[in-house]
């Protein structure tokens, strides 16, 4: 916690540190949405197309 | 015999297509012109960015020319025929490297002076500047090669062409063009020879092999 | 050993098994890190608190490096053995390699703003990460160029080999680059060595990035299966 409380205190490095955290989070954030998204359209398309094999 | 019989051929198809020399040597002349317009007419500014301006549109133009020899044969159909013919893919692409060397290498027997008039260069790095491009042009033309048989099914393809080469064109660029007052310690020009020498020893196997596996893939 | 488990359906139920486990490892080996790293680590003596990026951005660029020489690994599996999942895992890996190579770059130059003074210097290292984005671009945009996926796979498969043996050399070429035009003043990291209480944060988020990639590409692989399963579906249907 101790030093925590220092890293706030110095002010003109907590924007640089937490920018880079922010940037990281967001694109791996933005890439593992983007690839769970495409898997969930993926299965349903599948799921669609298996149903219409069996009507016939 | 083969590999003579295909340059031949090859050679007869580019004297057939001399308007190519010529198209290669005026855009080389009218992208210099260009830049030069773009970095201002004082000699001493010119001077230092003169070669990697030459090295970076030498690039453009093969990559521009590489059409000519490879994309119109695969379009054609004269690849396969080759192919079918018996001829062995190592020697396909050995023909097309000497021969778009020995294409790409005349017009620069007046392109070279033509520099050396605008850019006031003296006898020493004349020489300096043609070597280096004697030399180095036959990684370059093989880099180009991966690059365009890679891309050659594509239909739209030069910006993919490009995006492929510039990696592969980084130690090149870097080796040419740097240092040019390496006369001071003179066992770096002779060692900067053998460096792209050696480039091109490491690109010619990889060339070849890429080449077998890529023409044998188009051609399934 | 390996053939044996290079089977669509066996990758599918053992990704099924293992994928929560990762999931779990992911949650609690990034909190921890994070802790870690914001909690329980001294500033440096000469960067200062900046050096916090470090537990971010050194993870990130062995992670861009690591994907591409599994992609590479996949690309030689995929030439010699003809293995369909190694093409699947290229198609997989790439976009994320891309990723940590971009997010590299981007902390790289944010962390230079405090310690160099500049948001991009061209040492040797920036640059080379750079060319290495242009070689995951190439390898993108050349596997999703072709109208039929095999064909892309093996293209993409034969550049990644080509990037592989290239990339020590332009490595090379761009410390020779560096040395040789820029002067030395803007020195580059002297890197001593590290102390254990930065040590352990670094390396507990790297195992939690491994994790998530891990996830991730279990995630792409799993939906690049499907893929084909519906081209196929599909294609059967049309005849």
């Amino acid at each position: 916690m101790h030093y925590f409380l220092k890293f706030l205190e110095t002010s003109d490095h907590v924007p640089y540190v937490l920018s880079s955290y922010f940037v990281v989070f967001v694109i791996l954030i933005i890439i593992s949405v983007n690839s769970l998204k495409r898997l969930k359209r993926l299965e349903t398309e599948l799921v669609n197309l298996t149903k219409n094999e069996k009507k016939k | 015999m083969n590999t003579l019989t295909l340059i031949k051929r090859e050679i007869k198809l580019s004297i057939r297509n001399f308007g190519l020399i010529l198209s290669y040597s005026s855009f080389f002349l009218l992208s210099l012109l260009i830049f030069t317009f773009g970095v201002g007419p004082d000699l001493k500014q010119l001077n230092t960015v003169y070669i990697p301006i030459i090295w970076v549109i030498m690039l453009f133009a093969i990559i521009l020319v590489s059409d000519n020899f490879l994309l119109s044969d695969f379009q054609d159909g004269s690849l396969r025929e080759l192919q079918f013919l018996g001829y062995s893919e190592e020697s396909i692409i050995i023909s097309k490297t000497v021969v778009m060397y020995l294409v790409l290498i005349t017009p620069h027997f007046f392109l070279i002076p033509i520099f050396s008039i605008f850019y006031n260069m003296n006898f020493n790095d004349l020489f300096q500047l043609s070597l280096d491009i004697f030399i180095g042009m036959p990684s370059l033309i093989l880099i180009s090669l991966i690059a365009s048989l890679l891309t050659i099914q594509i239909k739209r393809n030069k910006v993919l062409q490009f995006i492929i080469i510039m990696p592969f064109y980084v130690p090149i660029i870097v080796f040419t063009t740097s240092n040019y007052d390496g006369i001071l310690y003179s066992s770096f020009e002779l060692n900067k020879i053998l460096i792209l020498i050696g480039f091109f020893l490491i690109t010619l196997p990889i060339t070849l092999l890429l080449g077998k596996l890529i023409l044998n893939e188009i051609n399934k | 050993m390996i053939f044996k488990f290079a089977n669509p359906n066996k990758f599918l139920r053992i990704s099924k098994f293992l994928f929560p486990y990762f999931n779990v490892f992911f949650l609690i080996s990034f909190v921890y890190g994070l802790y870690l790293s914001f909690f329980n680590s001294p500033p440096d003596y000469l960067q200062g608190e900046t050096v916090r990026i470090m537990y971010i951005h050194v993870p990130c660029a062995w992670f861009s490096l690591m994907l591409y020489s599994s992609i590479a690994i996949c690309g030689f599996f995929s030439l010699v053995f003809r293995h369909t999942l190694a093409d699947i895992a290229i198609r997989a890996i790439a976009p994320l390699g891309a990723c940590f190579t971009i997010a590299t770059l981007i902390t790289g130059s944010i962390w230079g703003k405090p310690t160099w003074g500049t948001w991009w210097v061209w040492d040797a290292r920036l640059t080379s990460e750079l060319v290495l984005l242009f070689l995951y671009v190439g390898i993108i945009s050349l596997s999703n160029a072709f109208e039929s996926k095999s064909k892309g796979d093996k293209y993409a498969a034969m550049l990644s080999l080509v990037g592989i043996i290239n990339l020590p050399i332009i490595k090379w070429s761009v410390d020779w680059w560096n040395t040789l035009h820029q002067p030395a003043s803007i020195s580059k990291f002297s890197s001593p060595s590290i102390d254990t209480v930065m040590l352990i944060p670094l390396f507990v988020m790297t195992l939690s990035f491994l994790f998530l990639s891990l996830n991730i590409i279990i995630i792409r692989i799993k939906s690049e299966i499907l893929q084909r399963k519906i081209d196929i579906l599909n294609s059967s249907k049309i005849n």
